[in-house]
């Protein structure tokens, strides 16, 4: 009989699972992918040439209430994703204590808690679009044939707001009510002899709102103060300048678009896992694919936690 | 597969570490709410400016670096995947560095001239009526 020698014990590769390595390999190109379009963010907004006024710096980017914004709700998001980035973790160690149940339990709730952000997310969503806040839709040029189109579709919207939306929505505020005379007598106006669309602009925004490249040609510093209709009545959906606001939206839309189809496919697995759960094929030996799951998961949030100050706060 | 949480959860000393387990994650959790209320408030109170801009933004980081540190084991794991991490984490941060030059800081050089004829570019509008001759 030979005797076989045995051969030394040696680890071949990582001292990592291939799940988690794959995992981590794929977040590191996810980690440029957002890196590209944050990058894009960063180095649009702050490439603009900003003015000077009244020895005060402003930069002509769009402010989150020009663009319909609310803090509040970018806040609650992220409240919402932390919560699903917290149940996600105990959903691990749960099944790492082998209690199967609360696991299943907690990816529930994380799912449920992915659902929610998505939803108000879709929430913000209707509102640009019902505001028309939309890449290549959003007014920046009130001159030349921009301007007539400016015009006409304010014209159009006014008509709308006059004979449709105050016939549904009878005006009940004092505030409501001037809106809707304002409305009234700036269609009146729009085609009088001397209105250019940088008046009409400042009529629907106010001569506080307007910025400086939009200035009508009548503007004089502590010249006029005119309160425009939205800061009447800021639910009218009445089209009005925000310089570089399409450029915002492209960057709001591909930012918060891409994000959002990642949570869509983080809530997919998770459906996976209940279902395997629902035909009994979920158990302890499960616990490297919800950690690696989690993995993917936690990166989701991380990357919201950048988007939300970067496009609701700074 | 090898799993972060390493021990026998059967084990006292299993027990023992799934409990600090928990008890950093609830900790971590509650203090990203409170930085993110951080954050709301940072704004609400100072506004836009580039105060405001650097704690909020700072604010984001420390939140990232929790969220990676103790939800993604990253603590525990840095040994194995730090190899993958800083090189991208470079690359990132340069792609957005190498820009800035060409796009950012042209436009301080840009005469103030220049900046208010774009301003005064006015074309009177002389919108007629469809079928007015």
């Amino acid at each position: 009989m030979e005797h076989e020698v045995e051969e030394p014990q040696g680890h071949m590769g990582l001292p990592l699972g291939n799940g988690k390595l794959a995992m981590w390999l794929f977040l590191v190109t996810e980690i440029m992918f957002f890196t590209a379009l944050i990058g894009v963010y960063i180095i649009s907004r702050n490439g603009l040439p900003g003015r000077t006024v009244l020895g005060k710096e402003i930069s002509p980017w769009p402010a989150p209430h020009e663009v319909h914004l609310e803090e509040w709700i970018g806040a609650f998001n992220t409240f919402v994703l932390i919560c699903s980035s917290l149940t996600v973790v105990l959903a691990h160690l749960a099944l790492h204590q082998g209690n199967v149940k609360k696991a299943v339990m907690h990816i529930g709730i994380t799912l449920v808690l992915g659902c929610v952000f998505l939803g108000v997310k879709g929430y913000e969503y209707y509102g640009k679009i019902t505001h028309e806040i939309l890449p290549s839709r959003i007014f920046e040029k009130l001159d030349g044939p921009a301007g007539v189109r400016f015009v006409l579709h304010v014209e159009e919207q006014l008509k709308h707001i006059l004979e449709e939306h105050y016939k549904n929505h009878a005006p009940v505020t004092e505030n409501q009510k001037i809106a809707k005379e304002e409305c009234e007598k700036l269609l009146k106006d729009l085609r009088a002899p001397g209105m250019t669309p940088r008046k009409i602009n400042e009529r629907i925004v106010g001569t506080d709102k307007v910025k400086p490249v939009d200035r009508p040609e009548d503007w004089v510093l502590g010249g006029k103060d005119i309160k425009g209709i939205l800061e009447y009545d800021p639910d009218l959906h009445l089209a009005h300048s925000i310089p570089y606001g399409n450029l915002w939206a492209s960057c709001y839309f591909a930012m918060t678009g891409f994000h959002a189809i990642h949570v869509l496919g983080g809530l997919v697995i998770f459906v996976i896992i209940l279902v395997m759960a629902a035909l009994g094929k979920f158990g302890t030996q499960h616990a490297s694919m919800i950690e690696v799951t989690g993995l993917y998961w936690h990166f989701v949030d991380i990357v919201w936690i950048f988007l939300f100050p970067l496009l609701y706060l700074v | 597969m090898t799993d972060t949480l390493s021990p026998h959860p059967a084990t006292p000393s299993g027990h023992n570490e799934d409990s600090a387990h928990f008890k950093a994650y609830m900790v971590v959790f509650a203090l990203l709410c409170v930085f993110t209320a951080v954050s709301f408030v940072v704004n609400h109170i100072l506004g836009q400016n580039h105060t405001s801009m650097l704690i909020i933004l700072g604010v984001a980081v420390v939140k990232a670096l929790c969220v990676a540190m103790i939800f993604m084991h990253l603590k525990t794991d840095w040994g194995k995947v730090f190899f993958i991490v800083i090189p991208v984490s470079v690359m990132s941060v340069m792609m957005i560095i190498v820009l800035l030059p060409d796009i950012v800081l042209t436009w301080h050089h840009q005469p103030i001239e220049a900046q208010a004829a774009l301003d005064s570019q006015v074309i009177p509008l002389n919108v007629q009526p469809k079928g007015t001759p």
